[in-house]
């Protein structure tokens, strides 16, 4: 592309000699004007990319040229040309807008080397700017088209669903009896076409699902889920369709799992989806196990306390190429889908969304004949992820101070009086004082839920710890905690190691042994 | 059996604008026994609602003229009228759908497609 530019120069002869050169020796298109006037003028007419224009010039000076260019068409790139001694008015006008400056006398090579530079800058950022622009309108489309299809999803099923309801009613009534009687193939036929009714239902409500998970809009509602109730619950319901085939589920999950914090109803969906998936595929007299263990992975910023529940089959297994694919929409592994197993095809692409909503992972293990084994992981909820958090500090702080002998202090912090429960919020108050007490390196609190007590480990010896436990004291006479039962009263029991206790449990037994007394 | 039969019939107002599936669900509460009104928009479901003062309402939700959880508040919030079941029929799936209509005063939120044995139970415990 030809370069167009615009010279400004009011002598004749500098004019003459930048046309010639810049026309044989550079290749761009050129055009002349004698003063600032006329530059705008022709600027106005014709399409320029640059204008390289003098400094000192009557009626309005190339300064001027420049600051008027930039604001009118800032798209023009402009070049200054100066005399020696004029650095102050280069720089001021790269200030207006200038995109570099040429020193007087001009030399030749340097000029259209500095020239094609600032043109193939700018070409190069025009290039961007268009693919920028692009890639943003490319972007808004895809967003529109996205919120389009999921409005689509969702306006279509349940358009569908008052339709199949007199479909489904009509055929429900005639099956019945209620309208006449029916043969036994009539009912054979009606039974299939209510069956089939049923199986649309589903597809519409996992669409309808799977929209709602990839459009983000799915609602969780969080609180705290006991697993082991919840699976066993699950599979109970599902034991029925396990007994047709003779497949045993054996569960098998230890009393002491930490509570998961999620969705119920989500997390017995996920359930109900890997369980079913595992009865559908696994053949008469085989097993399927649910195990749940916790697992904890090392983060920056401290461990990571999940739960890994597994679903183990003893089914048909997965082909190790298409492992990968499972979890995709409408994928089914070829061959698999018998006559007796069908399904949308949707199940683990919804199951994967709810695990992910919950931001877990999933992920599957298979052997071809031998069976499958889906994982999933779901957080800890809130107060035993505090709990758990607390552990691990204090199994790294006693080592820590097993290893350099610094005196380590356990405070626990229990309620006294009539009353079991303390509000959470005086709680809260409690926890924050005592922070504010302890002020020493490596505090740390935490709330067990069931006894309400208060743990702080902080590094002090005995005389630190002293002088805290007065301090909380005191803080605690002067400003007591208002409870609904009145000012809440606190024990404090205290344990220092390694001075005093040999072992995390001794140090617990100390501290403990002082509250008591 | 025969209850219904020993006084006068009890009275079912069936509101949906969908004309086939009203026919089946009429269809089917007479065979149990009852009479049924017929209503195909919000504001004639009120109407009739008001006149006939029915045992029980079977509502759709999203309805003409008058959305049925509009129906469903006038009802539900008059002293008049607030003693008789309504049972939301609607295709609307989501969660906050079933808790908005739940709000309304609404008895039962049952979603379409639904089974006829286990809506002519659920209709036979509201009358009992």
């Amino acid at each position: 592309m030809e370069n167009r530019v615009l010279v400004v120069d009011d002598e004749r002869e500098i004019r003459d000699f930048l046309l010639r050169a810049l026309t044989r020796i550079a290749g761009f298109q050129v055009e002349l004007a004698e003063n600032g006037e006329e530059a705008l003028k022709k600027i106005e007419k014709g399409k320029f990319d640059l204008v390289m224009t003098d400094l000192k010039m009557p009626l309005m000076d190339g300064l001027q040229l420049i600051t008027e260019i930039s604001q009118s068409n800032p798209e023009i790139l402009t070049v200054l040309m100066t005399g020696h001694g004029t650095i102050d008015s280069a720089i001021e006008a790269m200030k207006q807008g200038a995109s570099d400056y040429l020193t007087k006398p001009l030399n030749l090579d340097e000029a259209i080397l500095r020239l094609k530079k600032v043109l193939e800058e700018k070409q190069r950022f025009v290039r961007l700017k268009d693919h920028a622009d692009q890639l943003e309108k490319a972007n808004l489309e895809l967003k529109k088209l996205d919120a389009m299809k999921s409005e689509f999803v969702s306006v279509a099923s349940h358009e569908l669903r008052t339709p199949l309801s007199a479909i489904k009613n009509s055929i429900q009534l005639i099956l019945s009896g209620k309208t006449g009687e029916i043969n036994q193939n009539q009912t054979k036929f009606l039974t299939m076409a209510d069956r089939n009714i049923t199986r649309l239902t589903n597809i519409l409500n996992d669409l309808l699902n799977l929209s709602r998970i990839e459009s983000g809009k799915i609602e969780l509602k969080f609180e705290e889920v006991a697993l082991k109730s919840l699976i066993e619950l699950t599979i109970s319901s599902l034991r029925p369709q396990a007994d047709m085939k003779s497949i045993k589920i054996i569960s098998d999950i230890s009393e002491g799992l930490s509570p998961a914090h999620g969705d119920k109803e989500k997390i017995e969906q996920i359930l109900i989806n890997l369980i079913g998936n595992a009865i559908k595929f696994t053949p008469t007299a085989g097993s399927i196990y649910v195990t749940a263990s916790p697992l904890s992975e090392e983060r920056e910023g401290g461990p990571r306390h999940k739960i890994a529940i597994s679903v183990k089959d003893t089914g048909v297994g997965i082909p190790e190429e298409h492992l990968g694919s499972i979890f995709d929409k409408f994928f089914q592994v070829e061959g698999s889908l018998h006559r007796s197993v069908s399904g949308t095809g949707l199940g683990l692409a919804i199951t994967k969304g709810l695990v992910e909503a919950h931001q877990g992972k999933i992920w599957a293990e298979s052997e071809v004949g031998k069976g499958s084994t889906f994982t999933f992981t779901l957080p800890v909820s809130e107060g035993e992820r505090r709990e758990l958090r607390f552990r691990y500090i204090l199994d790294r702080e006693f080592l820590r101070a097993q290893k350099n002998d610094t005196p380590l202090s356990l405070f626990l912090i229990e309620s006294i009086g009539k009353k079991k429960e303390i509000e959470e919020e005086s709680l809260n108050e409690l926890e924050l004082r005592i922070r504010q007490s302890l002020c020493r390196k490596g505090d740390l609190l935490l709330k067990k839920k069931q006894e309400k007590m208060l743990f702080a480990l902080c590094e002090a010896d005995l005389k630190g710890v002293q002088a805290i436990r007065q301090r909380m004291e005191e803080d605690l006479q002067k400003n007591p905690i208002k409870t609904m039962d009145g000012p809440l009263s606190i024990k404090i029991g205290v344990a220092t190691f390694p001075m005093e206790a040999l072992s995390k449990r001794e140090l617990f037994r100390k501290a403990k042994a002082q509250l008591r007394k | 059996m025969g209850e219904e039969n020993s006084m006068s019939n009890k009275r079912i107002l069936v509101v949906d604008d969908e004309v086939d599936l009203v026919e089946t669900i009429r269809f089917a509460l007479e065979l149990e026994g009852y009479d049924v009104l017929v209503a195909y928009n919000g504001e004639e479901a009120l109407n009739q609602a008001r006149k006939e003062n029915p045992d029980l309402i079977l509502l759709d939700l999203m309805l003409p003229k008058l959305d049925g959880y509009k129906v469903c508040r006038l009802l539900k919030f008059d002293e008049r009228y607030k003693h008789i079941p309504i049972l939301m029929l609607t295709a609307k799936t989501q969660e906050k759908d079933r808790a908005t209509g739940m709000e309304t005063g609404a008895n039962e939120y049952i979603t379409k497609p639904f089974e006829m044995d286990g809506l002519m139970k659920k209709v036979k415990n509201y009358l009992k």
